[in-house]
């Protein structure tokens, strides 16, 4: 009987713990949707305001106090500094400095460095963006180690910032985080290396070097990017050499951005590669270099067992030129199991109306 | 009625724009995303088009091939609005028929002032 109503009363108890928590995860999402609602909200109201502060060349800061202020003004000014901090990445130019200047007189600058150590996730990656922004060289330190957040978008925005603030020094770093336990994504160093002025080219070349085949295949990418010529012949040793196919991939592309000569033989000398996949890019890529001297290469390519080879190294064959073309034609027109390949490829030049 | 047509999913980008291009004294309409542009293209013949490339639904070089394949709107300028300005991404604007290209950051001003001189090129009695 007394053990009945010991369960009666545990079930109960459970069943209103539950219940309790149920209201406050409810609670909380509907708290959530109307602060990102009310969010929402003030920038739709401050959007016009920002356009025209940004935009409109006869607009000074002083204009901006009346166009904000209202019962709500606080929120307003909130919602308006966020919009600006965003913005201001996008835009060059007056509009740009107008935006600076005024966030930098909002204390913006001293505030974020401020939050790069919030508890909030949101605050510290805002603070990174703004940093990114309106700060300086003092504040590189400061946003490689939030390159070590546990929060990835946090990471991310710090990884961003220093791309735009140029911080040359952080590049070794921001290489370092390709993998680990706090990664950051391949595109977003790629991109923060690359805002990166002329001295990072060294460091680049230097990565080339690297035990790690992800951060060899980065710095490839990224001095291809950069068009780096003088880094052509690293690149021609690591897409002949390098264990890594990722990396081998990344030095033939950079070497298809380049462009110069050894860069179209390492290419072509690519297409013979056992690694299909390499193979079959390093055709893409040599007709997207555009160089006729790779003609001979690439009709030799089309004598392949591999079926993808023949089709890129037919479309490429079409994009460079007369003798590209001339050699489609005697494809086309003899026994080669890729003749019928050629004479697609030159129907559709012609399609295009540049035959 | 005549009007300057505008796409870019980005609402902060989306307003300043049309607020710089307002200056011009032309209408602006704006949308968050190619299929709505071009759609809008095709109901009114736009002066001029100023298209963000990426954008959901159809990106702006789509739109700009998709104008430039349609004789009622062949003619159209179209100036590509665009965060990626890397050699061959300009080559693909142009190859799809972008008749100017400008890269994020921007400068409002400057988009102001090409902006302007397509329409004198494109009306040199009107605009």
């Amino acid at each position: 009987m007394i053990a009945e109503s010991s369960l009666i009363v545990a079930v109960w108890v459970v069943g209103a713990c539950l219940l309790a928590a149920l209201l406050v995860l409810v609670i909380a999402h509907a708290s959530g949707l109307a602060r990102e609602h009310r969010r929402l909200r003030l920038e739709a109201e401050v959007r016009p305001i920002l356009a025209r502060f940004a935009a409109d060349d006869d607009v000074e800061g002083c204009s901006l106090d009346p166009l904000l202020a209202t019962s709500g003004g606080r929120g307003r000014y909130g919602a308006f500094e966020v919009l600006a901090g965003r913005t201001l990445i996008k835009l060059k130019g007056g509009s740009r400095e107008r935006l600076a200047v005024w966030l930098r007189e909002r204390g913006a600058l001293d505030v974020a460095r401020t939050r790069l150590r919030s508890h909030s996730r949101v605050r510290r990656g805002r603070a990174a963006e703004v940093l990114g922004s309106l700060g300086s060289a003092d504040d590189v330190p400061a946003l490689i180690r939030v390159l070590d957040d546990r929060d990835s978008d946090v990471r991310a925005s710090a990884a961003r910032a220093l791309g735009a603030l140029g911080a040359t020094s952080a590049a070794p770093d921001l290489l370092g985080h390709l993998g680990g336990s706090r990664p950051i994504s391949r595109i977003t160093i790629g991109w923060a290396l690359l805002q990166m002025p002329d001295p990072v080219v060294e460091l680049l070349v230097a990565g080339i070097d690297s035990p790690r085949g992800v951060e060899r295949a980065v710095a490839a990418d990224v001095l291809g990017l950069r068009g780096v010529a003088l880094a052509a012949a690293s690149l021609i040793g690591q897409l002949a050499d390098d264990v890594d196919v990722e990396a081998r991939l990344a030095a033939a592309r950079a070497l298809g951005r380049i462009g110069t000569a050894p860069a179209v033989r390492a290419l072509e000398a690519g297409l013979s590669d056992p690694f299909p996949a390499l193979a079959i890019a390093c055709a893409q890529l040599l007709g997207e270099v555009g160089d006729p001297s790779a003609v001979p290469a690439l009709r030799r390519a089309l004598g392949s067992p591999d079926v993808q080879l023949i089709v890129q190294s037919s479309r490429s064959l079409a994009r460079l030129g007369a003798a590209g073309r001339v050699a489609l034609e005697a494809v086309a027109a003899g026994p080669d199991f890729a003749a019928p390949f050629a004479a697609g490829d030159l129907a559709m030049f012609e399609l295009q109306g540049r035959g | 009625m005549t009007y300057i047509l505008v796409a870019d999913d980005d609402p902060d980008i989306c307003e300043i724009v049309s607020f710089k291009l307002s200056q011009t004294s032309f209408e602006v309409r704006s949308f968050a995303d190619g299929e709505a542009a071009l759609a809008e293209a095709r109901r009114g013949r736009p002066l001029l088009a100023v298209l963000d490339v990426l954008m959901p639904k159809l990106d702006g070089l789509e739109v700009c091939r998709a104008i430039r394949a349609d004789p009622e709107l062949a003619t159209v300028p179209v100036l590509l609005l665009t965060s990626r300005a890397m050699d061959k991404d300009v080559e693909i604007g142009f190859e799809v028929g972008a008749t100017d290209y400008l890269t994020k950051p921007f400068s409002p001003r400057e988009l102001l002032v090409r902006v302007q001189a397509m329409l004198r090129r494109a009306d040199p009695d009107g605009a």
